[in-house]
């Protein structure tokens, strides 16, 4: 072989090597150069591949330029061995082979045994090798070694440059995949669909068979693996509970994870997962919480198995993977978290809204029982609560027994055309709302009535405990209905729910009733506004209560001033009459008189006799009319009524207030608090006071000298009097007036003496017949040159019967 | 008893009364004079010294018991006895500070028995 002819060679080779043309070609071509140049009849190449750990023979070709593909492909595990060819692969350098001792199944090798195999190396890496095949054994001239160790330089660098292309390919084959997961994952709306991502994703990642067994377990979600196994597109959920090991991974790994399953000590585990090769977790980690973990089985598969251990770059992809995954499911989980705040706090907004319209509508309301059905229907409204059905039971206080007196059900079930409005809707009026309202409790059928009206108790208070609880709490409380029908057997018919909301609407005295309602569509945190709205209806039933009986003693009030203007009118009539007779009575006594006088005179044998005894006789008839009249029209004088003495003192007291600041009296009321009531007739007993103050003051102003402060003291006290076994009240009226001269002091009482120039002599005595007409007494305490103490003491029972002395009426009591 | 004629006013607004009154008692041994008013009674007392007044309540003027109560103080012995259309003045503490309290009637026995009394009363 010539120089020209190595160097056209040559350049053929570099030129086929350094080309994008695929790999098979650019050896196939290569070889078949070199057999042209008549080095050897066969080349053949074998390949390390699946990391250099393996030998495989790729393709032979010669002279003639056919190419032969092995079938089945020969492959070699390096380790193992003995095999001459893989001594030019550790040493790197050209040797022959003797391959004749060799037992191999190669059919190349079986056919010429003998060559030389040359390393297909670089500086950094060897690729595999190429060998030339013999029928028998040649060496190589050091030019030929040369020039072929050249060749093999040049197809590995085209061998290296293929690698490189195909891993950069790689790279951005898994960079462009995991920037479209990420894409999806952010347009993902909920857990399911980022799930469903995943098996798609693996058969990207790997580019080979593999499960994904996805775990997801936090706090907050049901703790559970799903396998999606991608080859059937199947998902399966397998109980956590299966593996310990595989609960502390996920609970524990931080860190992305590959686990040799063959290798594990847990044997549960180990035989759980035995149809996997390896486990890869990674942990799904978002603000340093951990959400769960996405985890990838690798089928014992060949094609498999080179991939583990994960190279770095590998493993940093699927973290990559991990975290967008992580934060896709904290993103999805945030948003479902607000979606349920934002629904519940609609709901919340609903149901104040209802409260509070239902409150100006029960305001509005005018008896119990439009508010008892009002309430009714917005507790069954499927606009308001949704409690239907619900019913009413009072209290009945005459027959002391609780009856049902209102049912209702949602007004909206009843018919299409004639649907409730929204309660929420603030364009509706509230006449019109509160309309449709009592139509839930009425349109009922027959057989309600008929079932409610069968609804008695006698007494709530045998009710089970737990009824009995919710009443005495006076709050709205739901409890299982089997608690309810123990009340009545009709109760589960009348209301078919599983559980019973129960409404005590609390009176000032008693409980006014008990509102019982289906609680199969509300839940405890609902309790909260039914609360708000059934305060309100017990407000309003409080209000019309207190309505109904302001109207009621308006209306008595109005009865008694008509009363009073007739009484008035018949008083004006009956002082016209009093008038009249007075003038009639006149004339008649002295008709009356002189027909008396000449009555006597007529002889008694004379007609006229009888004549004069007629005028006589009618004449008395009529003054006995007239008297009748007179004594008629006049109103009793003696009013005795309980009468409140402190309250008698200080009326009359303040008569003088005015004239006594004047005169600069000190006034002085000692009024003992809640003294009883006396009976006596109020009039007079002022009467007493007026006299006996008028007195004191006179005597006050009229002293001509005195050291003492003027003063005047007025006491109220209750006294028992032993001896005569009788209470009384003592009045004391005591005055700074110089008291009154001996030699008076028992003639005060008599009628028309008295020591003033233009006194009457009467103030006293009236007092003293006023006070004896109470069974009372009076006494005067005299303190010469200082002042007097006048003492009432007046039964504070009076006794009607005035013959019987007061201490004889009470012993025979 | 009968030992001088005790002299009585009769005090009314109506003459036919007091003429009746006048005819009857003296018929009984009184010395009777009549005032038409309590102010003209008044102005009689001092000078006449009755040994009675009889004296009607509703009057023109001061009313019977307003008279009563000045003739009390003119002279707290001169016996009064009211005389009176109303009953019911019975039970007027008014009207108790009276010698007697007499219904007006045309029978005048009731008022004769009063009078009697009365001065039986005040017989040294």
């Amino acid at each position: 072989m010539d120089y020209r002819q190595r160097y056209e060679t040559l350049s053929k080779v570099i030129k086929i090597n350094s080309s994008a043309t695929p790999i098979n070609d650019r050896l196939m071509q290569t070889a078949h150069f070199l057999c042209l140049t008549g080095l050897a009849p066969t080349i053949v190449f074998y390949l390390l591949q699946h990391r250099g750990r393996r030998l495989t023979l790729r393709l032979a070709a010669d002279s003639g330029g056919n190419l032969q593909l092995p079938a089945p492909p020969y492959s070699y595990t390096l380790p193992d061995s003995v095999d001459p060819l893989c001594a030019p692969l550790t040493s790197r350098i050209a040797c022959p082979l003797d391959l004749e001792s060799n037992n191999s199944d190669d059919p190349f090798r079986r056919q010429r045994p003998y060559g030389w195999s040359l390393p297909l190396a670089d500086d950094t890496q060897t690729y595999g090798t190429m060998v030339l095949l013999h029928n028998k054994a040649f060496t190589l001239s050091d030019d030929n070694l040369q020039f072929l160790l050249i060749i093999c330089r040049q197809i590995a660098s085209g061998l290296r440059e293929d690698i490189l292309r195909k891993r950069s390919h790689k790279k951005v084959r898994r960079l462009k995949f995991l920037h479209r997961v990420g894409a999806r994952l952010n347009i993902s709306e909920n857990l399911q669909s980022v799930f469903s991502q995943l098996p798609d994703s693996s058969l990207t990642f790997f580019a080979h068979s593999a499960s994904i067994l996805t775990i997801y377990a936090t706090e907050n979600l049901p703790t559970e693996i799903i396998d999606q196994g991608f080859r059937d597109n199947e998902v399966r959920r397998i109980g956590l509970e299966t593996s310990r090991e595989q609960t502390a991974r996920m609970k524990f790994a931080v860190q992305p994870t590959v686990v040799d399953i063959k290798n594990s000590a847990d044997s549960s585990y180990r035989d759980f997962f035995s149809h996997f090769s390896a486990h890869i977790i990674l942990p799904l980690i978002s603000r340093g919480v951990r959400l769960g973990s996405l985890e990838f089985f690798l089928d014992k598969d060949p094609k498999v198995q080179h991939l583990i251990p994960l190279e770095k770059n590998e493993l940093e992809l699927l973290e990559i993977l991990a975290v967008h995954l992580a934060a896709t499911v904290e993103r999805t989980r945030t948003r479902s978290q607000l979606d349920l705040a934002n629904q519940a706090a609609i709901l919340r907004t609903r149901q104040l809204t209802i409260s509070h319209r239902m409150k100006n509508a029960l305001l509005a309301a005018d008896t119990p029982d439009q508010i008892s059905r009002l309430t009714l229907g917005a507790l069954a409204s499927s606009e308001g609560f949704s409690c239907s059905p619900a019913i009413y039971i009072g209290y009945q206080k005459e027959g002391k027994f609780w009856h049902t007196r209102f049912y209702a059900r949602d007004p909206g079930s009843l018919s299409n055309d004639n649907k409730c409005p929204k309660i929420t809707d603030d364009t509706t009026p509230l006449k019109v709302l509160t309309c449709h309202l009592l139509r839930a409790s009425d349109n009922l059928d027959e057989k309600i009535i008929r079932d409610i009206e069968t609804l008695k108790f006698a007494d709530l208070e045998a009710a089970p405990t737990r009824f009995r609880k919710a009443l005495t709490e006076e709050k709205p409380t739901i409890i299982p209905a089997r608690f309810i029908t123990a009340l009545h057997s009709k109760l589960a018919e009348i209301i078919p729910a599983s559980e019973i909301l129960i409404i005590p609407l609390p009176g000032k005295q008693h409980l006014k009733g008990v509102i019982l309602a289906n609680a199969d569509r509300i839940k405890e945190q609902d309790l909260s506004y039914i609360t708000l709205f059934t305060d309100a209806a017990t407000l309003a039933l409080d209000n019309t209560e207190l309505y109904q009986r302001l109207q009621n003693s308006l209306a008595t009030l109005n009865r008694a001033q008509s009363r009073l203007t007739q009484s008035e009118k018949l008083m004006a009539l009956g002082e016209m009459a009093t008038s009249i007779a007075h003038e009639i009575k006149n004339p008649l006594v002295s008709i009356g008189g002189f027909a008396r006088r000449l009555h006597k005179k007529i002889p008694e044998e004379s007609r006229e006799k009888g004549y004069s005894q007629v005028i006589m006789k009618e004449i008395e008839r009529l003054e006995e009319i007239v008297n009748n009249v007179l004594s008629f029209s006049r109103t009793e004088s003696d009013v005795f009524a309980p009468a409140d003495i402190n309250q008698l003192i200080s009326d009359t007291a303040a008569l003088f207030t005015r004239e006594m600041k004047k005169l600069n009296i000190e006034l002085k009321l000692q009024l003992t608090p809640g003294i009883p009531e006396v009976e006596c007739d109020g009039n007079q007993i002022k009467q007493v006071l007026i006299n006996l103050i008028n007195n004191s003051i006179q005597a006050i102003t009229g002293k001509t000298a005195g050291l003492e402060k003027n003063r005047l003291t007025i006491r109220s006290t209750p006294y028992c009097n032993l001896d005569k076994q009788q209470e009384l009240a003592l009045i004391e009226v005591e005055d700074t007036g110089g008291g009154i001269q001996e030699e008076t002091i028992h003639d005060i009482f008599n009628p028309f003496f008295t020591t003033k120039h233009d006194g009457t002599g009467l103030g006293l005595p009236i007092c003293h017949r006023i006070i004896l007409n109470h069974k009372g007494e009076i006494r005067i305490q005299n303190q010469v040159g200082r002042g007097v103490k006048v003492v009432i003491s007046i039964p504070f029972k009076h006794s009607n019967h005035h013959e019987q002395p007061v201490d004889q009426h009470r012993q025979e009591r | 008893m009968e030992s001088r004629e005790y002299k009585i006013l009769v005090v009314d607004d109506e003459e036919n009364i007091r003429w009746l009154y006048k005819e009857e008692l003296e018929e009984e041994g009184y010395q009777i004079t009549a005032a038409a008013s309590g102010e003209e009674a008044l102005t009689m007392v001092p000078e006449l010294k009755p040994d009675l007044v009889v004296m009607d309540i509703k009057m023109p003027g001061i009313s019977g018991v307003d008279a009563l109560i000045k003739i009390k103080e003119v002279d707290k012995d001169i016996p009064v006895i009211l005389c009176s259309a109303y009953s019911d003045y019975k039970q007027d503490f008014s009207t108790w500070a009276s010698d007697a309290y007499v219904v007006k009637a045309s029978n005048l026995d009731e008022l004769k028995k009063a009078i009697t009394r009365v001065l039986e009363e005040r017989q040294p």
